[in-house]
This record gives structure tokens, sequence and C-alpha cells, in this order.
């Protein structure tokens, strides 16, 4: 078993992860095989579930740790680490 | 359903009568249905709860259908809420606690909600914080699914032709929805003209009356009733001599709309020459149309609020550029005037909410809101120049009080063209900014700002309100607010002037604008464009047609001699009579 897959990174946009921007990441997360995870200290919200990842209330600059375990679980924690970085911005 | 006839006065939102029964939707006061199960019924609801999220997740999802068709760009807001409920963690919990407490469904959901409601509660964020309402309105949905008669729609059961929607508020979206369906008219007990039933009720065009105190109480469903947009009048349970009274009343009015609507495409010239041009005033892209069919000619307003109304979210660069590239589909290569978010004041929404201000007319709203908001800002203003590429499209800036506004407002816009050019975003080259001029300070100024802007918008409604210190919609000053005013009169000749000395376009887009007593007085100032909403167009080109420019110069030069309101009524009043006659009395008695 490889080590599962992580990255930390910093909510950019103003206004954090808001109810379009959680939408955003589990669709995301929904494509990839893996499961997949957010955590900031004391929270740790299901990257597929809209409610768990609403409750880590992340607002800007918030730092969280993407990961992912199974088998595309790189592939998945570089797309959601990346559309937080960008601010949720796609395409 | 018995009771004596009752009349309520409101504030009249949507022009029109209209007649039909009562359906009261009383979200405020939903009562949900709590009681233990037996251990052999828990099953079963578990079942029911599973029925209610399927339903509900296909009433989104015919929302979102519904939305767009009305030019509404909510998408991914109804899809985030869908997603909510389609949540298996969500649905676990409900599950969850209908077994292990053997409470029914409808119990469940309440507490669930409830305990997620608290969580985002004590989120310090304010706009997280605001998932409340998302929550909410998930909840609701159940609720409702459930078998609640709350609440906002019955999507699956359609409101029967002829119903009249009685509510305490209604959400933007169930206000489009509901306006879409076979409602006849809509009666709030809250809200004001620039609500969103209000703005609803006014594109597509049907009846409603806001601010209905006691309605709420008073109405039984099914009830008879006649809604009055224009007068604002509610009348419950009319006699048979009240609906006979407004049946004809509504058939003259349709039988002059009718004749009106025949005339619409000859043109806004005076008998004695002079063209105007008269535009439209829009909320929804939607009216494009509706403008286009009254022999409208341009978009003189089109008021960006409706966007960012009721949402969880603040609408991104693509809901702004979609929406308003939209409009030119519609209308083609005539000029769309576009004014950035004018929000504050009784436009308070829900993504935007934060601390009420004490006094929110001289508080932080429109364009202030804006430049201290500038992420919000910016994305209205890239998707606003990304639109330009598809037609004439022109940026104006409401409430604009001082030099400095105007200034770092263009050098935001020239920024964001920057970072478009980056992106490889094109757009048209030059796309006019304007300022709206309603604040006093910017009328005194106003040959400053000919200097720095490229057109100008008068916004009469407020201007005629900062002016005079009078809140119309306060009942116990509304008799100070008057566009015959002298001063009112002294603001607009100041701003043809400046306009004219720096050959500046100026548009007057208040509702004086669309008052046919009041056109001649424009015509006289100078005025040649013109906007208001749709249902006004063809009656004001009639009138138009019935004037002669030099009349109406000399009527303004007597006018500024007049020292009292009521003079410069009584000249204009007498002038309509003298030179329209018989048709004076068909306007004076709109």
């Amino acid at each position: 078993m490889s080590p599962p897959a992580k990255r930390t990174v910093r909510v950019t946009n103003d206004l954090g992860l808001h109810l379009r921007a959680a939408g955003a990441l589990v669709q995301t997360a929904t494509r990839f095989a893996a499961e997949v995870w957010l955590e900031r200290p004391g929270t740790r919200a299901n990257g597929k579930s809209i409610m768990s990842v609403l409750s880590l209330a992340a607002a800007k600059g918030t730092i969280l740790e993407v990961s992912a375990e199974g088998p595309d679980a790189d592939a998945a924690v570089q797309a959601v680490a990346d559309l937080i970085e960008n601010g949720f911005v796609q395409g | 359903m018995t009771g004596r006839p009752r009349l309520f006065r409101g504030i009249g939102a949507s022009p029109g009568i209209a007649s039909g029964r009562v359906l009261l939707l009383d979200q405020g006061r939903l009562r949900v249905p709590r009681h233990h199960l037996q251990a052999d019924q828990i099953d079963h609801e578990i079942r029911r709860l599973r029925e209610a999220i399927d339903a509900a997740v296909a009433q989104l999802d015919a929302a979102q259908a519904l939305l767009h068709d009305a030019g509404v760009e909510s998408r991914s807001i109804v899809e985030a809420h869908a997603m909510m409920l389609k949540d298996s963690a969500l649905f676990a919990e409900i599950a969850g606690a209908i077994r292990s407490q053997q409470i029914n469904a409808e119990w469940a959901v309440t507490r669930v909600v409830g305990r997620w409601r608290s969580l985002f509660a004590q989120v310090a964020d304010t706009y997280l914080r605001e998932r409340r309402s998302d929550i909410d309105f998930v909840g609701q949905r159940l609720l409702q699914h459930l078998g609640g008669k709350l609440g906002e729609l019955p999507l699956n059961g359609l409101p029967e032709a002829g119903t009249i929607i009685v509510a305490h508020e209604l959400s933007p979206v169930s206000a489009v929805l509901l306006a879409r369906q076979r409602v006849t008219a809509l009666v709030t007990e809250a809200g004001g003209k620039t609500s969103h039933t209000s703005i609803v009720a006014r594109s597509l065009e049907i009846p409603a009356v806001v601010g209905t105190v006691g309605v709420l109480d008073a109405a039984g469903n099914g009830d008879l009733v006649i809604v009055d947009g224009h007068a604002g009048t509610v009348q419950l349970r009319p006699t048979r001599a009240h609906l006979e009274r407004s049946r004809q009343r509504d058939d003259r009015d349709r039988r002059r709309a009718l004749e009106l609507l025949e005339t619409r495409s000859l043109p806004a010239a005076t008998a004695d020459g002079t063209s105007l041009v008269i535009a439209g005033n829009i909320e929804l892209p939607i009216e494009v149309t509706t403008v286009v069919q009254r022999g409208g000619e341009a978009i003189g307003l089109y008021r960006t609020e409706f966007l960012f109304a009721g949402r969880a979210a603040l609408p991104d660069e693509e809901d702004h550029y979609r929406t308003y590239s939209r409009i030119f589909d519609e209308i083609g290569d005539r000029p769309v005037t576009i004014r950035t978010l004018d929000l504050g004041g009784e436009k308070v929404f829900a993504a935007l909410r934060n601390d009420p201000e004490p006094n929110p007319a001289l508080g932080l709203r429109a364009i202030r809101y804006c430049l201290a908001h500038p992420e919000l800002f910016t994305t209205q203003l890239a998707g606003l120049l990304r639109a330009s590429a598809h037609g004439p499209l022109r940026i104006l800036l409401p409430m604009i009080s001082s030099l400095d506004e105007l200034r770092f407002a263009r050098e935001q816009i020239a920024e964001v063209g920057d970072e478009l050019r980056g992106r490889g975003r094109t757009f048209a080259d030059r796309v006019p900014v304007g300022v709206m001029l309603e604040v006093p300070s910017a009328v005194l100024i106003v040959d400053h700002l000919a200097e720095e802007c490229d057109f100008f918008a008068v916004g009469t409604n407020d201007l005629v309100q900062y002016l005079l210190a009078a809140d119309r919609s306060n009942a116990r000053v509304d008799y100070l607010y008057s566009a015959y005013h002298p001063a009112v009169l002294r603001a607009l000749r100041a701003i043809i002037t400046a306009a004219a000395a720096r050959d500046r376009p100026v548009s007057i887009c208040g509702e004086a604008a669309g008052d046919p007593q009041f056109l001649p007085l424009l015509i006289g100032l100078g005025f040649r464009q013109l906007s208001m909403s749709p249902s006004a167009i063809p009656p004001l080109k009639q009138a138009v047609r019935q004037l002669r420019a030099a009349d109406c110069e000399r009527l303004v030069e007597a006018a500024a001699q007049a020292t009292t309101q009521r003079e410069v009524v009584a000249l204009t009043r007498d002038f309509l009579h003298a030179n329209l006659g018989p048709a004076y009395r068909e306007l004076a008695d709109r």
C-alpha cells in the first residue's frame, strides 16, 4: 500500500468555501474512486459530502490538508487542491 | 368561506386588476406534525423520507429549468441545494434520528436541520454563517414534500387558474415560479416596490400589491379576492357590486392597452417634429422582449439587483456575462445601459446581508457598497465588459456623489479591462461609462462630472427623495414627495445645461419619465431620451405625438417662475387640458 496522498492548501478566494465553491469541490471529488478528505485542526470533512464540506466553515486564509486514499488518490488530491488554490475558478 | 368584505391597502407594486381565489402560502408559521412511532412504522417512515428527498430534488431540477427560461442565472445555487438534499450524510443523519429516537420524519428533519443550523450559527465569518439559510431552505423543501402545507409552492399540484397568492413574503425563486404558472396576482404582507415579489410581478406583468399588512390573518384559502395593482388595494370577499366594478375597469384597461399597442411602432415625435428616444427599464432579461413589443427602442436601464437576489452565493463572472450578453440576442444592436449593483436601502439580499444600518438610504449602498467590496464589483465589471463584445453596452454607476467615486470606479473598470486582455478576452474598445444622477451633490457638480463621464442618467425617484428629504414610502411625509417641486425643476435644468455644454447624452429614467402628465415639462426642459417600465411605453409615445415641443418650452418658462409645487402642478394641468383636451381626461384618471 502506498502512503496516502496529501497536500496542504490555503483557501484563497474572498468568500471562502461558500455554497457554490463547496458544490464545485464535491463535484470534483466525486469524479474519483478514491476517498477524499479535507482537514483543518479539529475537523475532518468527507470531500464527497457537501454538508460535510460546508461544516468546515473554511473562510479565506484557512489552511486545509487535502488527502485521498484509493487507486486514483494522487490525481484526486491534485484536482481538489488545485481547485481550492485557484479560488474555485473552473477552467 | 364566509366572512364580511374587507378592504386592505398596500403598495401597488405591479399594475393591473385581477380577481380570483386566495391560496395562502404562509411560510412564517409552519406547523410541523410531531409524533413518536411504533417500532414497526420506522421502515415506512424512512421510505417516506427517501421519497420526499427524491421529490424535492426533482422539484429543484424543474425550478432550475424554469429559472433558466426566465433568464435568472442561479443555476449553480439550485444545483448546490440539490446536492445538499442528495447528500448521503444528511439522509443518514435524518434516518438515524427516525430510527434511534422513534420519531416521525418531519420531526427528525427539524431536529437535524436545527443541529446544522446551530453549527453554522457559530461560524465567525459572517458570509459563511449565512449557510444557515441554505440548510433552512433544504429543510423546508423536505418538510413540504413530506406533506406539509407550508411554503413556497406546490409544484406538484400546480395552483389552479385564477389563483391569487397571499403570502408574507416570497423568495425570488418562488416569485418567478409562481408568476410563470397560472397565478393571476400576488399579494404579500411584507415588501416594497423593489422587493422580489414586486420586481417579478412587474416583469411578468401580473398585478401585485405588497406591504398589505393584516391580510394573512383575515384571508382564508378559497376566499374570493380582487387585487388592484394600480391603486394598491386588496378587496377580500368582494360583494357582487365590487366584482362588477372591477370587471368593468379591467375591461376598459385592457381595451385601452390594446388600442395603444396598435400604435406602438409609430415614432415618438412631437406634432412639431421633435424626436424622442423611448427606452425601457428592465429587471429581468426576459423583459427585453416586452420592451420591444411595446415599441421601446433601447434598454435605458437594466437593474442588475435581481442577479444577486436571494442567492446563497454571489454571481460569478460567467453568470454576469451570460445574463448581459443574452440581452443582445433579443434586442440586436440597440443600446443597452446596465446599472452596476444598486444594492442597499431596502434592497438588501440574503447573499450580502450583514448588520442592518440605522439609516440605509444614507448608508453603504450602490457604488459605495461596490467600491467597498472590490471582488464583487470587479466580477460584475468583468462580466459587463465581456458582454460589450455582443452589442452597444453602456455601464451606469448608481449613486455617485463625488468626482472621486467616479474616478475610482473608472480606474477599476480600466484595471478589469487590462486583466481581461491579459486573459485573452475580447470586448468593445470603448465602453461608455455613465453617472446616475440621483444624489443632490452630484447635481451640484454635474459640470465637473460631465468632464469625466460619457453620459448621464437621471434617476428621478431617488433624486426627488434626496432633494426633498422625503421618503415616499413613508405615509407621514409622502405628501412632500413631488417631482413638480421647483427645486426638482431647477436640478433637471442644471443637468440638461451641463450635459449639453459637454455634449454628453442624458436620459431620464425614474417614474417621472414614464408619466404622461410630467412629459411636457421634460420635453420643455430639453430631455430627449426617456426610459420607463415597458407597460408605460405605449401611452407615453402616444402622449408625445399629441404635444408640441415649442408649447412645452413655453410651459417650462412659466413653470420656472413658479415658486411652489402647487403652482407648477396647476400650470401643467392647465397646459395638458388646453393641449390634449379630451385625451387629458383619460390620462388624469389613470
